[in-house]
């Protein structure tokens, strides 16, 4: 490397002396340019005090191992200075680690069944309505992996967003994706909210519209459940469905 | 301290490791707390003038090259004990003032706590002869 700016009074051996050390030393530009100042005055001061330039050189030592030295010591003190710059490092680098894992664990596997389009996804879902939970275990098989203990998938998000309408969910939603279901719930754990919301429906009390409520109102949990979004909809109409029914003046007992 | 070819390591050890050993070497020794007390005493002293002070002071038993001085400096500012600044020499040079912080006058008074229990240890150990109970220094 060209001998630093800093150093051109100096005499063409002190000059490369000081390079060949900051060579060995593998700094940033703007350290560089510090240290090499530095060194420059030092040689300038001993020279002024009357000190020979080759005994003033001799003091450098062996370059590669000057320069490995003060290289280690100028990088510590580089971050000692910017503490918060190196946790910010730090903090930014585990979360993208942890991210690319989520990320990998969302489309690592494919779900039980898979559709071939979303229409044919939707046209399956609307024939499998014959009763609550075999439409529910039609949800859950679209969105998650077999077993009790199967994970919501990237490409269950997919059939979701088509029961949903979304046929074509942007790559920024799909890259976003690992932040918003970090920890879905397992189908297991799916399945026995989705139960216990069928039984809050069957309570003619306010009970299931305010633990739903309760639940889309926690972002959070509403995430993590889902997959309950779409019987919301279906026991919230059949509710509206039956209290209209048991309302109406036909019905009425005299 | 100053390196000689005779000590210089060469065959002892991978590059990096050596460097390391050498590094650490120069914070175990008696370089830093000489370093402190002289910035202690004088208020603010730049490297060319450190190395002549400290080799005078110690009779040139702390004789130091830039090899040894800078990355010491360096190193102590990293740990917050020294801080710097860059200012204009009358005859329009620049030139780097390193000055004490507040903790490293602790870190001075850790040091001088250490030797003097080392230089009592040596004495009683009779390595070192008895001296005087005050040694007059040189301004």
């Amino acid at each position: 490397m060209k001998p630093p700016p800093e150093t051109a009074a100096l005499p063409r051996r002190a000059r490369e002396r000081i390079a060949a050390s900051l060579d060995a030393a593998r700094l940033r530009r703007a350290d560089r340019e510090e240290v090499a100042a530095e060194l420059a005055a030092h040689i300038d001061d001993g020279l002024e005090c009357g000190r020979d330039l080759e005994d003033i050189l001799r003091d450098f030592g062996e370059a590669r191992e000057t320069g490995a030295l003060i290289g280690r010591s100028v990088r510590r003190r580089r971050r000692a200075r910017f503490p918060a710059l190196r946790a910010a490092k730090t903090f930014t680098l585990a979360i993208a680690v942890v991210y690319v894992g989520l990320f990998a664990r969302l489309h690592a596997r494919a779900p039980e069944r898979q559709w071939k389009s979303p229409a044919a996804a939707a046209a399956a879902w609307r024939a499998a309505h014959e009763s609550e939970r075999a439409a529910f275990e039609t949800v859950l098989a679209s969105m998650y992996t077999e077993g009790e203990d199967g994970r919501l998938t990237a490409a269950g998000l997919r059939a979701f967003q088509a029961f949903q309408g979304k046929n074509a969910p942007s790559l920024w939603s799909i890259a976003l994706e690992p932040a918003y279901f970090p920890n879905p719930a397992r189908r297991g754990e799916a399945r026995r909210e989705f139960e216990r919301f069928l039984r809050l429906a069957e309570d003619p009390g306010p009970a299931f519209e305010t633990e739903r409520d309760a639940l889309l109102a926690d972002g959070r949990r509403a995430l993590r459940f889902v997959a309950l979004q779409i019987p919301f909809e279906r026991l919230a109409a059949t509710r509206t469905a039956i209290r209209s029914r048991s309302h109406s003046p036909s019905r009425r007992t005299p | 301290m100053r390196r000689s070819e005779e000590d210089a390591p060469s065959a002892d050890g991978p590059p990096d490791r050596r460097v390391a050993r050498a590094e650490r070497e120069l914070m175990r020794g008696a370089g830093p707390a000489a370093v402190l007390a002289l910035l202690a005493r004088r208020g603010e002293m730049y490297g060319y003038e450190l190395v002549a002070a400290l080799s005078a002071g110690s009779d040139g038993a702390l004789d130091m090259g830039q090899a040894t001085l800078y990355p010491l400096l360096y190193n102590l500012e990293a740990k917050g004990l020294l801080k710097a600044t860059w200012r204009e020499t009358p005859a329009g040079r620049r030139r780097k003032y390193y000055a004490l912080t507040a903790k490293g006058r602790r870190r001075l008074d850790a040091h001088r706590r250490e030797w003097r229990a080392v230089t009592r240890a040596l004495t009683r150990l009779g390595v070192l002869e008895r001296v005087p109970a005050r040694v007059p220094i040189a301004p």
